[in-house]
């Protein structure tokens, strides 16, 4: 027999109430809402713990940095089917595109570039960096979500604890272990842009070995939006030829293959992961010229082994872990220019790419003491090993004294002495120290240093402070100070002279200097607020000043500006999630920061329709992006796009899970910035309304 | 100036496209007034009623009228509903009190341990910690009667059920109802 709840209740008291006087034997048959399900309110405010701000696992309250926590179920709730789609919940993190490759663009606090190293990425801590480009890789193609548990995003510095790059902030990618999955799950999603996409997750515990293993694939066309004008339509006009594919669509198809293996053995844990992208389609074109031809394909493989053990002497835990990987890229036929280009001088169009292989190995040992009264200390030492080991460049043609390319008739590949980028090798060992001191017993200061001895350019300190106060049971207030640096990539360094510019082996690092003043509040068990204002300076900006070919550390950067959230459980079956940041960031010269936005909004409801039914609504508003000084188009114009995403979920019980998805539900023509010059006329279309289905099942 | 009209103007539009769009989902599919508890609440609420259905032998109470402790363990998603559920409750003279730590030395002062989210390996330590010791030990975390402990709950067609193994309990001199054993599925 099924008792049905036809109770009217509001509060928690009246449920557990109504609950305390049934028969025993019926609270059997109660239906309840499952704890897995959506649940944007207890799952993000009185549950969350993060590991990123200092290494210790904590509340997100009381950690001493500014942090948000993405968990699976929001993930799930949202319909994200990548990385990037989840991140932009977090407040004040913009995801943009670059016109080349169509890689991604993580914006926070005003600072922004096209290739974006200003952000670290790492997956279980361990970084997803190329030391050539100093970003993501040259052919980033996205990061698929079926492996993640949670991803945790510090806004603002994060050198003290994790080195080069942790500058505009950090985002930690967590992966799911065997007890979080129990289980096999099998899931596939198809859409528009002939998108397809399928997943195998298989997690279980086994005696004492904990398995994870995730293997997800997709193959899209990418969405085709006309491009009017390119850069080749400008060189036409300048000199009269008719070469330009333009008005033609964006290239920006691929196919992912993405595998994680996780095994963990009583302190001995061992990961493996794999990420593999084919055609990768170059999106406006390596010369912001539409080139259908040319294709990206890249692949990583890292592998990490660690060791972790408790009171290993009295007092300490210790943290020990080697990661190994390797990053190839090897494009193909990247056409810069279309045939006919330049009055018919390379009638097959103009070639130019490389292709490279970078090895990285990255040993750490760090432990916590907690011997001494109130202090948490953590100590680690570490050493990074980046090596380009190859490099090729393919090219018809060649440079002679004054930079005229001289046409080949062939594409080939050039002398290892001709190559615009040689092998090279960085070396690091770094230290890092950290305390956590309960002061009083409602505040604590965390301090911590971290000092790191590059082989290419040299030393850096960077330190940090961190005062946490629980203000009232409700509030909690922090105060903030921290240094990090952007460490130069191999190409700002060492490019040889080319049609791209020129590197300059004296460059420093980039450092920034970083204060933040944060509130917590829990204004009730329904409503959760946080409220925080930052400063910053940037010295030893790498730029080329001038519209000069090489890079020099010449330039500054100023910024402030908040960010704030609100959470809001609204009923028992709905809450809604807000978030609005602004900011204000200028060079030098006082001028704004091209590109970067300048206020973004966010919300997101979630209802529970029926059960098992629910319901997510987004909408993200982005505004308050400034032209260069020297770019006079109209202003980038804002944009807000609404996403939905349907699902009907049975967890656990009937096994499947169901979602359709839509996104852009208005139709709007949202751009992203494009770059001013040779470059394309307009700004860069995103994808008009396009929709999902996924269905997956649980064994 | 003309800047921020404009952006003030988007976000007006913007906060209306949501509102709408929601409001209008809202008022056509929610259907008024019924409620389903959580999966959590119903669980809180078996925790207090398991001490009605067991009886704990004296020496597991200092005094005639100490406290009974209601233990909880790792991540949970009680939020503040164990704590209503257990508000002027009573095991015979003993006042019903939570206790929610997540140190392992405050384990053998528990009758009943309600383990929450934590890694099996952590979850096999605090078995052992509590081993041989008159608590009875509730756990949702799969596997849990398997790995040694009494009662686990599970979900099925979106019911909250347990799987209760009574030779466990009665091994530590707990005695258990009849009814316990009835409304569970028993495991031996």
């Amino acid at each position: 027999m099924s008792f049905t709840n036809t109770v009217v209740a509001q509060t928690e008291s009246e449920v557990v109430a109504y609950l305390k006087q049934l028969d025993f034997a019926q609270m059997v048959t109660v239906e309840v809402t499952l704890d897995e399900a959506f649940n944007v309110f207890d799952g993000l405010v009185k549950a969350q713990k993060v590991s990123v701000a200092t290494g210790l696992t904590q509340t997100r309250q009381q950690a001493p940095a500014i942090t948000s926590v993405i968990t699976r179920q929001d993930i799930e709730a949202i319909g994200a089917r990548d990385l990037d789609e989840a991140l932009e919940m977090v407040p004040g993190l913009h995801v943009g595109k670059a016109g080349i490759n169509n890689n991604s663009i993580y914006t926070m606090r005003g600072i922004h570039t096209n290739a974006n190293p200003e952000v670290l990425l790492m997956i279980n801590g361990t970084p997803f960096k190329s030391v050539t480009s100093g970003n993501r890789g040259i052919a980033w193609g996205g990061f698929p979500v079926q492996s993640i548990d949670r991803i945790e995003v510090i806004r603002g510095t994060g050198s003290a604890l994790y080195g080069a790059d942790a500058f505009a902030g950090v985002i930690n990618v967590i992966t799911r272990q065997g007890h979080d999955i129990q289980g096999t799950e099998v899931g596939v999603q198809a859409g528009s842009f002939d998108t397809q996409a399928a997943w195998l997750v298989h997690g279980d515990v086994y005696q004492d070995l904990e398995v994870a293993a995730t293997l997800e694939v997709s193959d899209t066309d990418g969405y085709a939006a006309l491009i009017e004008e390119d850069a080749q339509t400008q060189w036409d006009r300048r000199l009269g030829t008719n070469a330009s594919r333009a008005p033609d669509t964006l290239n920006t198809g691929h196919r992912n293959v993405d595998a994680h293996l996780e095994l963990n053995y009583h302190n001995l844990g061992a990961q493996l992961d794999y990420n593999r992208r084919d055609d990768l389609g170059t999106n406006l074109g390596l010369g912001q010229a539409l080139d259908p031809v040319g294709k990206n394909n890249s692949e990583r493989v890292s592998g990490t082994l660690s060791y972790q053990q408790e009171n290993v002497a009295p007092d300490w835990d210790v943290f020990a872990k080697l990661n190994v990987q390797r990053m190839e890229y090897t494009p193909e036929d990247l056409q810069v220019y279309p045939p006919n280009a330049f009055g018919g001088l390379f009638p097959d169009g103009f070639y130019s790419y490389f292709n490279s292989a970078e090895n990285q190995a990255h040993v750490s040992l760090s432990g916590f003491y907690h011997g001494i009264d109130k202090h948490i200390v953590r100590v680690g030492v570490g050493y990074d090993y980046e090596a380009l080991d190859e490099w090729t460049s393919y090219q018809n043609y060649v440079l002679d004294a004054d930079f005229n390319p001289i046409p080949l008739g062939s594409t080939q590949a050039l002398p290892a002495d001709q190559a615009i980028l040689s092998p090279h090798t960085r070396r690091n060992q770094y230290l890092f120290l950290q305390d956590s001191w309960q002061l009083a017993p409602d505040w604590e200061l965390t301090s911590g240093v971290r000092y790191d001895d590059y082989s290419d350019f040299g030393s850096t300190i960077n330190p940090r402070f961190a005062l946490v106060w629980d203000t009232t049971s409700r509030l909690t207030s922090k105060l903030l100070y921290g240094q990090a640096f952007r460490a130069p990539s191999f190409l700002e360094l060492y490019l040889e002279a080319s049609l791209l510019g020129l590197g300059n082996p004296n460059l420093e690092p980039e450092e920034i200097e970083m204060w933040e003043l944060a509130f917590d509040y829990l204004i009730s068990d329904k409503v959760h607020t946080a409220f925080n204002v930052f400063r910053y300076q940037i010295d030893n900006k790498i730029g080329y000043p001038n519209g000069q070919l090489q890079a020099e550390n010449s330039e500054q950067q100023t910024g402030y500006g908040f960010e704030t959230e609100l959470r809001w459980k609204m009923t028992a079956r709905s809450s809604l999630l807000m978030n609005y940041a602004w900011q204000k960031s200028e060079d030098g010269q006082g001028l704004a920061i091209p590109d970067a936005w300048g206020q973004t909004f966010f919300a997101r409801v979630d209802w529970l329709v029926q059960p098992n039914w629910y319901l997510d609504s987004t909408l993200r508003w982005v505004g308050g992006r400034h032209r260069s000084a020297t770019d006079t188009r109209p202003q980038i114009e804002d944009y807000t796009l609404v996403d939905l995403t349907l699902r009907r979920k049975e967890v656990r019980t009937g096994h499947w899970n169901a979602a359709l998805g839509i996104r852009n539900v208005f139709d709007q023509d949202a751009r992203e910035p494009t770059t001013v010059g040779i470059g394309v006329t307009y700004d860069l279309p995103l994808p008009r309304r396009h929709w999902f289905v996924e269905l997956r099942y649980r064994f | 100036m003309c800047n921020s009209i404009l952006y003030y103007n988007a976000l007006k539009n913007a906060i209306y496209h949501l509102l709408f769009f929601n409001l209008l989902l809202l008022s056509t599919l929610v259907p008024a007034n019924t409620i389903i508890p959580r999966e959590s609440q119903l669980q809180a609420v078996f925790l207090m009623r398991f001490s009605s259905f067991i009886s704990w032998p004296k020496i597991a109470f200092m005094e005639s009228n100490s406290p009974f402790k209601l233990c909880v363990f790792g991540e949970h998603s009680f939020g503040d509903n164990l704590n209503i559920a257990i508000r002027e409750e009573y095991y015979d003279e003993h006042p019903i009190q939570t206790l929610y730590t997540a140190n392992i030395d405050d384990l053998s002062q528990c009758h009943t341990l309600f383990i929450g989210h934590v890694p099996s390996y952590q979850l096999k330590q605090l078995l052992q910690q509590v081993e041989n010791k008159p608590i009875l030990t509730v756990s949702a975390n799969k596997q849990f009667i398997k790995m040694g402990g009494m009662i686990e709950f599970y979900t099925q067609q979106n019911r909250v059920r347990f799987m209760i193994h009574p030779q466990r309990i009665k091994d530590l001199q707990l005695a258990v109802n009849a009814n316990l054993l009835r409304v569970g599925d028993v495991v031996q």
